[in-house]
């Protein structure tokens, strides 16, 4: 049977080569990633003189990449899903057997091994010695997969549901945001603060926990040539292995015989497009468009998580004054800076809208009126967003002067940004993928990043002469500051307009390419 | 009846100056005869070198309910998108209501109502709210939408699920929302791709009605579908896709010629695939 998998998964792997340009892309992408990825695991095993933390943090970090990573990309590998083999006449422990085999083969576990391996390389301890690492090295790959296997299938029906894909696109979304963070935490949770050499912090014994850390402790037990400890604890890291393994028979069993979990229906209350709080909007085409785009800025996971990353970096300046490392009243005047972001995460707005945007189109009427109201939901949300972070800002520096040109500034942003962005919008539409097999936000490469990077740029180049204005005035002429912040204003409406106006004229014309675009493969 | 063999049902442009279809100046007429809802003339559509939709001419008189028939990938699908601006032709012009779908579709996409067989909605509202969306979009007063939705939302018996996000309900019950969604501006001209798929007998009782109650106002109700026994019972036309061709078209009775449906469908496009195996090992469970 475990032949079966194997030829299954090597099918997969070769058919995933054939696939379009785009998904030879991803697979180029992660040979790259990977590639770098041992190359700089070897370099840190290898060259590291601070071992005792080296070590067990490259096996939890990959034994903990296995475990979650797989969780993000459920739809990436056919075989991960237990509910596709649920019909097949197979015992549990054959059909284990066969999984187990398939998962050892591709590109990861092979390339764990071989960034793993430099814990092999590095120093001889002799034949046994050598020996016993090897064999802790093949238990940790074990673990990993198997551990791997076990959390894919234990949470295979939440993943399947739409609130608990909701989550984890929410979570992959934010995703960004955390390595910045541990980048600044982790290093001084793990390491003395010892100026000559860096040794095990308290948090960093923690690192010994898990059974990755105990093989990674046997590891340098056996280098230290201390084998009959390194032994125990291989042992102790089987032992893992086969708690895995039952813990992944149990939960294949449950996944085998349990019905597909129904996500729960949740009734809104008092439905209505314009109910409370938007029932402000116009009750015409653009406010019908502004309600829907509002409504999805809370319900699609994507855009929440968007929402909050603008909200997370409007922080920054909240905390540096708080933190009492800048008392400068001047900073209230970057209360834009979320509603810029905010615009500027509007280049594909066709794009949010997917295939679905046929309703649009086939309705027919003026095509501008949809660009008018997706620009207001921005703008609406742009004006709250600018309101509360110059009063919080003005609250905590004392620059209550600084208010009404902090608001000018911000609508000066916001309307320079939407017209970039409504221009890029029908200019370069991209899909974003939603579907039920595939997570990953958007899948149209450097096309994605390049769009957003030019819209950024040529917003930044016509934001120009409203920065050097407000430079020059807070130099030379602060009490004229609120008049130059008012014709930002007027210059960011005037630009909008433009912006709106030739956007709108080209979708009258190329409606149906942006559909196409935006619909990716689902218009034959 | 018309009846195709092989392709000689495609019009060449020459052909079609005969006919009268393209004026003395060689420009597609923006107006077209009466009495149809809906004319095609020589609509082809190809994706790469693979013809999707060939030359394809069709009739459809207005006030009839309409079926277009044919196996999976006969271009139906096509056809439907490029009939009502949602997809650009390759060649061959359209024509809906009298006026050329690609010179007036402002005015086509005004009197058309459209439900697609992928059913992509907008599926973070709810059923209400996306019919509310729909009508706005549609430049409908705020007043009417919200009559009309009522309306609707009880005839096909969602009044509870008006108040589910799209994206939780199942397959039948979005074909049912889907379906409100193109009937709300009381469209002369109605489009259904597969709108009987997965939906339950009663809704589908319901369906029936609330279209036949439509072809009595004057209405015309183009629909494809794979369920003979449906197209037979409810169109008074049909017309037989096979591989972006027509087959066959005319009056249900005279296509199906004194058979079911079922077996005229069979027989024009390609007849019975098993005839060669018997299937002995069928129902042995041997490995």
């Amino acid at each position: 049977m475990a032949r079966h998998f194997l030829r299954l998964k090597l099918t997969l792997l070769r058919n995933g080569l054939r696939s379009n340009w785009l998904r030879k892309l991803g697979i180029g992408f992660s040979v790259f990633a990977w590639f770098w990825l041992v190359l700089a695991t070897l370099g840190l095993l290898l060259a590291s003189r601070s071992q005792a933390l080296v070590v067990p943090l490259v096996f939890d970090a990959f034994f903990l990449g296995w475990l979650f990573l797989p969780l993000l990309g459920m739809g990436t590998d056919e075989t991960l899903d237990p509910s596709r083999l649920a019909l097949l006449p197979l015992e549990r422990p054959a059909l284990m057997r066969g999984l187990l085999a398939a998962s050892l083969v591709g590109l990861a576990p092979v390339a764990t091994l071989l960034a793993l391996s430099g814990a092999l390389i590095r120093l001889r301890p002799g034949l046994s010695g050598t020996l016993v690492i090897g064999a802790l090295l093949a238990v940790e790959l074990l673990l990993c997969v198997v551990g791997s296997r076990a959390m894919t299938t234990l949470f295979s029906g939440v993943l399947r549901s739409r609130r608990g894909r909701d989550v984890l696109v929410f979570v992959l979304a934010i995703a960004g945001i955390v390595p910045a963070l541990a980048g600044q935490i982790v290093p001084r949770l793990l390491v003395s603060p010892n100026h000559r050499t860096i040794t095990v912090g308290p948090a960093g014994r923690a690192l010994y926990w898990l059974p990755s850390g105990w093989l990674a402790h046997a590891v340098l037990q056996a280098r230290a040539g201390h084998l009959p400890v390194a032994v125990a604890e291989l042992l102790a890291g089987a032992g893992a292995v086969a708690a895995a393994l039952w813990l992944w028979g149990w939960a294949l069993q449950r996944a085998l015989t349990t019905s597909e979990p129904a996500t729960a229906k949740q009734a809104r209350k008092g439905p209505g497009l314009f109910s409370p709080p938007l029932s402000f909007l116009p009750r015409t085409r653009t406010g019908a468009v502004a309600a829907k785009e509002m409504r999805y800025m809370w319900r699609d996971p994507r855009r929440r998580a968007s929402l909050l990353s603008v909200v997370i970096l409007l922080a920054f300046p909240v905390a540096g004054i708080v933190m009492g490392r800048t008392h400068a009243r001047e900073l209230v005047l970057l209360a834009g800076a979320g509603v810029l972001i905010l615009s500027l995460q509007a280049v594909n707005q066709f794009g949010l809208d997917g295939p679905a945007f046929w309703m649009n189109v086939a309705a027919g009427g003026d095509p501008a009126a949809d660009l008018r109201g997706k620009n207001l939901a921005i703008a609406v949300l742009g004006a709250v967003l600018v309101a509360v972070e110059a009063v919080v800002l003005a609250v905590l520096s004392g620059g209550w002067s600084y208010l009404p040109a902090a608001v000018f500034l911000g609508g000066a942003a916001m309307g320079v940004a939407l017209g970039v962005a409504n221009q890029a919008s029908v200019l370069a539409p991209y899909p974003m993928t939603d579907t039920a097999t595939n997570l990953w936000g958007n899948n149209a490469g450097c096309l994605t990043a390049l769009t957003g990077l030019l819209a950024m740029v040529v917003t930044g180049l016509l934001l120009g002469p409203i920065v050097a204005a407000v430079a020059v005035s807070l130099t030379v002429w602060r009490a004229g500051l609120v008049a130059v912040a008012a014709g930002g204003a007027i210059y960011g409406f005037l630009l909008w307009r433009l912006g709106c106006r030739l956007a709108a004229n080209r979708l009258s014309i190329r409606q149906l390419e942006v559909l196409q675009a935006v619909s990716g493969r689902s218009v034959p | 009846m018309r009846t195709f063999e092989n392709d000689s049902q495609s019009v060449p442009r020459d052909e079609a100056r005969e006919d009268g279809w393209v004026s003395a100046e060689g420009t597609i007429p923006v107006e077209a005869a009466a009495g149809y809802a809906l004319q095609v003339r020589g609509l082809h559509k190809a994706y790469g070198g693979k013809v999707a939709v060939g030359g394809l001419d069709l009739d459809i008189p207005a006030s009839s309910f309409f079926g277009l028939v044919g196996p999976n990938g006969a271009g139906k699908t096509t056809t439907l998108k490029m009939c009502t601006g949602l997809l650009r032709p390759d060649a061959g012009a359209v024509w809906v209501d009298g006026a050329e779908v690609w010179h007036n579709l402002a005015r086509t996409k005004a009197v058309i109502g459209v439900l697609p067989e992928d059913l992509l909605l907008f599926e973070r509202l709810t059923g209400s709210e996306l019919l509310t969306f729909n009508g706005l979009l549609r430049g409908l007063p705020a007043d009417t939408v919200a009559d009309r939705s009522r309306e609707l939302l009880e005839v096909f018996g969602l009044t509870e699920a008006a108040a589910t996000m799209v994206v939780d309900s199942t397959h039948g019950m979005k074909k049912k929302i889907g379906l409100p969604c193109a009937l709300i501006q009381g469209p002369r001209l109605l489009f259904l791709d597969e709108p009987f798929e997965a939906v339950d007998p009663v809704s589908a009782r319901s369906i029936r009605t609330v279209l036949e109650r439509h072809i009595e106002s004057g209405a015309t109700v183009v629909f494809s579908s794979h369920v003979m026994e449906l197209v037979e019972r409810l169109c008074d036309r049909v017309a037989i896709m096979h591989q972006g061709r027509l087959v066959a078209e005319g009056p249900t009775d005279d296509v199906r010629a004194g058979t079911s449906l079922e077996d005229a469908f069979v027989r024009l496009v390609g007849g019975d695939r098993t005839s060669g195996s018997d299937f002995g090992w069928l129902g042995t469970s041997s490995g």
